[in-house]
């Protein structure tokens, strides 16, 4: 399926098998859990929350860098 | 609903899986443990004293907005009376963005307030001091920003400075005062500062909170937070520890309370081990230092 997912100011479009969770695209992405929120369209999410096709995920870094 | 994202306590959707203690959460359980937390913090360490003066440190980013809101919480059940200290460093573009939303807060919870400014205590913003780029602007920051807090306190007549540290900023502290083998600053670091260092006594009631639940609480609970970030931010080494303690919480969570726990146990070993430092006044503003001229002075004087 494929999801479109919103990360540091850019957007990029990810193909995943049905089933996957939030959890897959912070893999996918090799982002980390520590670091950012997840959203999908306004609600905030776990990392277990299944995804849909053509969902809208947000990842909001929330721990400031360098 | 998916039984792998519902609250552990009551049938909403979980906003958030706490790893250390397995326990997934709602917003309204997440938001009443969070502010439950940070009240025991309160109490056990006795932060506050009754009809203490509390000066809050605000920056206006989520950890001190959050902060404030907590103590304005705090203030309706315990008698303590909050006064806002900002520090204005003249870094335009973002903290001239985020002192309007440090306003807005402060007149929103009705809180009086006092703003110190780089420009007229230090006698430049921060903006003309990195253009000499003599040192690392955090280093200059530290020290200016540290000396103003205490002053702007002095000056509102507080009995404590309540500042925003989070468990994570904590844990870092731990790590690089280890890795450097200063046991003395480690023996000196924690949710509160001694009371009888010459300095107003500083406070953290956010320090058992984990930095990623201050954010999540804040954007809950829609707190006007500015989430900029510091353009001059160069701590290399508190990154680098940064992002090490993420990854090991991630793969074993629980990683930064054990680092936290361990060094308040360590902390009491140290105080009977290690004396305090000898203090003199110092020879231009009076503060007391561990030199006859205090490292904000002799700073000022370079960047002068």
């Amino acid at each position: 399926m494929k999801i479109e997912v919103k990360f540091d100011g850019k957007t990029e479009n990810l193909d995943l098998p049905s089933g996957a969770t939030v959890l897959d695209v912070f893999k996918k992405l090799n982002l980390s859990t520590e670091v950012y929120l997840a959203k999908i369209g306004k609600d905030i999410v776990i990392e277990q929350e299944k995804i849909s096709e053509n969902d809208r995920v947000e990842l909001i870094k929330v721990i400031s860098g360098g | 609903m998916d039984k792998s994202t519902k609250c552990a306590l009551c049938p909403q959707k979980a906003v958030v899986h706490l790893k250390y203690f397995n326990r997934k959460l709602c917003k309204q359980h997440f938001s009443e443990l969070t502010q439950d937390r940070i009240r025991k913090n309160i109490s056990k360490n006795e932060l506050v004293d009754k009809n203490n003066r509390v000066a809050v440190a605000v920056s206006g980013g989520k950890d001190s907005t959050t902060l404030l809101y907590s103590l304005a919480n705090f203030a309706e059940k315990f008698p303590i009376e909050l006064v806002g200290i900002t520090i204005d460093e003249g870094i335009e573009g973002y903290r001239s963005e985020s002192l309007k939303v440090v306003e807005k807060n402060y007149k929103k919870l009705g809180i009086e307030y006092k703003i110190l400014r780089y420009e007229n205590e230090v006698g430049k913003p921060m903006d003309e001091i990195v253009k000499k780029d003599q040192r690392l602007p955090c280093s200059y920051c530290g020290v200016f920003r540290r000396d103003l807090l205490n002053k702007a306190a002095l000056e509102v007549d507080a009995d404590k400075i309540a500042t925003g540290h989070n468990l994570d900023d904590e844990v870092q502290s731990i790590l690089m005062n280890y890795i450097r083998g200063d046991f003395s600053r480690l023996a000196r670091t924690g949710t509160k500062t001694a009371a009888d260092t010459g300095f107003v006594q500083r406070i953290k009631p956010l320090s058992v909170v984990p930095e990623k639940e201050i954010a999540l609480y804040a954007m809950l609970n829609n707190f006007e937070v500015y989430w900029g970030e510091c353009p001059y931010s160069h701590e290399a080494f508190r990154s680098e520890i940064r992002d090490t303690l993420n990854r090991w919480e991630e793969r074993s969570p629980g990683t930064k309370y054990q680092i936290y726990n361990g060094a308040e146990n360590l902390k009491e070993l140290l105080k009977g081990a290690i004396g305090g430092a000898i203090l003199f006044e110092c020879e231009i503003c009076g503060t007391p230092s561990p030199s006859v001229i205090c490292k904000s002075c002799e700073m000022k004087k370079e960047v002068r």
